[in-house]
């Protein structure tokens, strides 16, 4: 497992091609620059206005330190957000400042317009790192959290306080792929479940097959990949949503995987056997033609 | 038969009961005997981490492998090694981290049984503020029919505030409990705090 002379770069962001961009860094930021000042809306009575335009600047500019919060259920739709903020930070911006005005706002299928206590709760969540002064990621959050549902959320449809760590935001695989295909202009395959791994006899191939031409995400087995505990559980079940964003085997057959969660990109060392065992979901997706 | 039978009923909770009181006992006692080893990881991870953002973790029992993992701005790297092999040289070498002090704190950790040391950011008023954070796996947070559990440390620059149960405030309001990493912590000294944890990070 060595190191030394790793073939990826610090400043490759390999999934993300210029061509399929809807709009630029730069629109985004002339849009922001028009819009000026927002007044405090009671709509959104915790939001602070300025720190939430300063917020879609700095998600325009650096979209790779979107950050999902310590100890919440959001990697998924952290995950999904790459789609936006790398190729449509324009319409992510317009979306947000309407959805600050007016409390609703459309994107792709959806149209959201979330309700009382998820509007109050916006801008208050706290301890959760970065987030803490996220408001614009808070509205975001829990507006995708309230609005889309899957089996997991069955006994938790409606947020009171705290909900944010708990099954109410979590998402399963058919729930994530449902925001993609709802929510973006894209072409969405999946393969995997919930509880069951993907019949696929060689991951490293087939992903790095994939992503010659696709947006791949992966749904892991996080207990194993980022261990929290010490003891050995025979149990594997999903947990965590992440963007595939390079692969690559060393001299020694080792396999580099690079995705991106909570705000940054992580490069970690595996072998075949482990990348197979928490690889339980593989979601690729395109845009369709302009 | 019946006699035996009640001496059960009374012997399960009074083993179900010893087997939680670990706990309290050890929380009391690991920080004082080991304060000034844990204020000197805690010193010298600061000033290591200074010159280059990082976190390890050991992964064993045996306390010999370890997730090294090095911060940058915009990626993380986790490598996997055992405590003094060549290749954990190396990799410190190439990314120009202090090679005795980093194999020295690692011995500390052995020696303290701790399994994570990094440092954590938290907001006051808008700001970010960074605190050590520290997980120790022992023996004695073992016990019978009891999930394992992890004595975790926060050590903050300042002096903080609790309430009157000894529970760490926000300073923020001086009301609100604060919590970290989702847990609530309980003081130590006006700097340093504790909790029990399922998870070590």
């Amino acid at each position: 497992m060595g190191i030394v002379g790793s073939p990826w770069s610090l400043s490759a962001n390999p999934v993300y091609r210029d061509s399929m961009n809807f709009s630029t860094t730069k629109e985004a930021i002339t849009y922001l620059d028009s819009v000026k000042k927002l007044e405090p809306n009671n709509l959104w009575p915790n939001v602070d206005p300025d720190l939430f335009l300063q917020n879609l600047r700095h998600f325009a500019t650096k979209p790779l330190n979107f950050y999902e919060g310590k100890a919440t259920n959001f990697c998924s739709y952290s995950a999904l957000t790459y789609i936006p903020l790398q190729y449509d930070p324009l319409g992510f911006s317009r979306f947000m400042v309407t959805l600050y005005k007016t409390g609703k706002a459309r994107m792709g299928k959806v149209e959201f317009q979330p309700g009382e206590a998820v509007r109050n709760e916006a801008g208050l969540l706290r301890y959760k790192g970065a987030l803490d002064i996220s408001p614009a990621g808070q509205m975001w959050f829990l507006c995708l959290a309230s609005y889309f549902k899957g089996y997991l959320n069955f006994f938790n449809r409606h947020y009171n306080k705290g909900d944010e760590n708990t099954l109410w935001a979590s998402t399963n695989f058919a729930k994530f792929n449902r925001m993609l295909r709802k929510l973006f202009y894209l072409k969405t395959r999946a393969r995997g479940s919930d509880l069951i791994r993907p019949w696929i006899s060689d991951e490293y191939t087939s992903l790095k097959d994939k992503m010659k031409d696709h947006i791949v995400f992966l749904y892991l087995n996080n207990r194993l990949l980022y261990k929290k505990k010490h003891i050995v559980t025979r149990l594997g079940i999903p947990t965590h949503y992440v963007l595939l964003m390079d692969l690559f085997q060393s001299e020694d057959g080792t396999i580099n995987i690079v995705y991106w969660d909570y705000g940054r990109k992580t490069l970690q060392q595996l072998d075949a056997k482990f990348l197979h065992k928490i690889v339980y979901g593989i979601t690729f997706c395109h845009f369709r033609k302009k | 038969m019946r006699f035996g039978f009640c001496h059960m009923i009374l012997l399960i909770p009074a083993f179900w009961l010893g087997s939680c009181s670990y706990s309290k006992k050890f929380t009391h006692t690991y920080y004082q005997e080991n304060d000034t080893l844990f204020q000197s990881i805690k010193r010298r991870y600061k000033n290591l981490y200074q010159e280059h953002p990082f976190s390890v973790a050991i992964k064993d029992k045996s306390f010999r492998r370890i997730a090294f993992e090095i911060l940058t701005d915009s990626i993380k790297y986790v490598y996997n090694f055992e405590i003094g092999e060549q290749r954990l040289t190396d990799t410190l070498f190439k990314y120009k981290f202090d090679v005795s002090g980093i194999n020295s704190l690692l011995s500390d950790m052995q020696r303290l049984h701790c399994t994570w040391i990094t440092n954590l950011d938290y907001y006051e008023n808008g700001q970010a503020k960074y605190l050590v954070f520290v997980s120790i796996r022992h023996k004695k947070l073992k016990a019978f029919l009891r999930s394992e559990k992890y004595f975790t440390l926060a050590f903050f620059d300042r002096p903080r505030n609790y309430d009157i149960k000894g529970r760490l405030l926000d300073n923020q309001d001086g009301k609100t409990l604060q919590r970290i990493n989702g847990g609530l912590f309980f003081r130590i000294n006006d700097r340093v705090c504790y909790s029990l944890s399922a998870n070590f990070r």
